[in-house]
């Protein structure tokens, strides 16, 4: 009995702040101001990352970058922020309509819409997850 | 060896400050302070981390107790002892804490508090699961083996740990001059759970942050300089094994992965480390980013 109603009260409060965050509406996603932002985002990747190209999803839900290499660097909502990942061998990549692009990896995954260059993007992509480790 | 243990009294706290911060935050409208799955994964490592340290918590306590049978001399139970016992814990727990950024064994352990991309006061209960298995308690052998009481040693810690609570928010600027200087702060906090290149590894002090400017790893909050929170190579998921486990997974696979001669630099090199320098350490991402700066200024 001695642990047992402590931790009773515990998974009771923790059901009840979760609750609460959900009541006051902390369920927002992140938006990408700019292309700066996602630019700066994605430096955070080993090595840097310059992007020579950048495309952000129409609500600012995420972006993809390429840089001079052909590298492309994901930035990916995550709740309320970001997560950045580069395109390796492994992932994968579709269109759905004319103008999404669809992507997973090995620990994410995301959806951006990008409009009419959303073709030209996922041949970047898939070179990237076609090309030796 | 029965002790007093002051995290169960402050759990009650814990929960109306989370409400009063959660409150706050829908008030003045920082839609982003708080986002309902991190907060479900912060309140779930940390209801999980007081049932490990349920668990650990003969082991650690014997441990003391035989470090105890040999120390040095006997302190004892006098007045003056607590307060003497709190800042050798507190200097300890410093040590730990620097362990913890810095090997990556230990860092595997700690990685999970900092993984929320979020600061707030649930943050503050992202302790982790696996500070027994990375032999943490070692670093208060020390105070067992001068002498201190093991079940003064302990109560100390708890006490520590309960400090650390309000310093993780955002509701707070900055504290009276002598308060920053002597006392971790928000302020100073908030530096530490930065992923900016320049304030990667400081401010390791738990309450007295005199630590951190006596060894040199101080650094105060810049206004132009806008945190970013969590980690480098940031979760990928809201997945709460996934915050307890993840840097013990990528280890184990870097350590089988490696040549034999650079196994065990897997283990105790600075997270971020590689036998081929394909990854980053926080020194070279703030040499990276220095370079790049001042690449900026010249013309």
């Amino acid at each position: 009995m001695g642990g047992t109603l402590p931790l009773a009260l515990s998974l009771l409060a923790v059901a009840a702040l979760i609750g609460l965050a959900r009541w006051l509406g902390f369920v927002k996603q992140g938006r990408l101001a700019d292309f700066r932002e996602a630019e700066e985002l994605a430096d955070s990747l080993p090595g840097g990352f310059r992007a020579v190209a950048t495309v952000l999803d129409q609500s600012g839900a995420g972006a993809l970058l390429r840089d001079a290499m052909g590298r492309i660097a994901v930035v990916a909502p995550k709740g309320a922020h970001f997560i950045i990942r580069l395109v390796a061998p492994g992932w994968r990549a579709q269109i759905i309509g004319a103008d999404v692009i669809q992507l997973s990896g090995p620990d994410s995954a995301c959806r951006l819409t990008i409009g009419p260059a959303a073709s030209d993007w996922l041949d970047a992509v898939l070179r990237q997850c076609e090309s030796p480790a | 060896m029965m002790g007093f243990d002051p995290i169960p009294y402050a759990i009650p706290a814990f929960v109306l400050l989370i409400v009063a911060e959660m409150v706050w935050a829908r008030a003045t409208a920082r839609h982003g302070a708080y986002e309902v799955r991190d907060t479900a994964v912060s309140l779930g490592l940390g209801l999980g981390s007081v049932v490990a340290g349920a668990l650990a918590a003969g082991a650690v306590a014997a441990t003391l107790d035989a470090a105890h049978q040999v120390a040095l001399w006997r302190i004892g139970w006098q007045w003056w002892s607590w307060p003497l016992c709190f800042v050798a814990d507190d200097l300890a727990y410093y040590w730990l804490h620097r362990a913890g950024h810095r090997v990556r064994w230990f860092w595997a352990s700690h990685v999970n508090h900092h993984s929320s991309q979020h600061y707030n006061l649930s943050t503050a209960l992202r302790q982790t699961w696996t500070g027994f298995i990375a032999v943490s308690f070692v670093f208060r052998l020390p105070l067992a083996l001068v002498g201190f009481e093991p079940a003064m040693i302990l109560a100390c810690a708890g006490i520590n740990l309960v400090y650390q609570f309000w310093i993780h928010t955002e509701a707070i600027g900055r504290m009276p001059r002598w308060f920053e200087a002597v006392m971790n702060t928000p302020t100073h906090h908030r530096v530490h759970h930065a992923t900016n290149s320049a304030y990667l590894d400081r401010n390791f002090a738990v309450t007295f942050i005199v630590w951190d400017r006596l060894f040199g790893t101080f650094m105060a909050e810049e206004p132009e300089r806008p945190i970013r929170y969590g980690i480098v190579h940031q979760l990928g998921s809201f997945n709460l094994f996934q915050a307890v486990f993840h840097e013990w997974r990528a280890m184990a696979r870097d350590v089988i992965a490696a040549p034999w001669r650079h196994k065990l630099g897997y283990l105790w090199r600075e997270p971020g480390w590689s036998h081929d320098g394909s990854r980053e350490t926080s020194d070279m991402l703030r040499q990276r980013h220095a370079r790049k700066a001042d690449n900026q200024q010249s013309p």
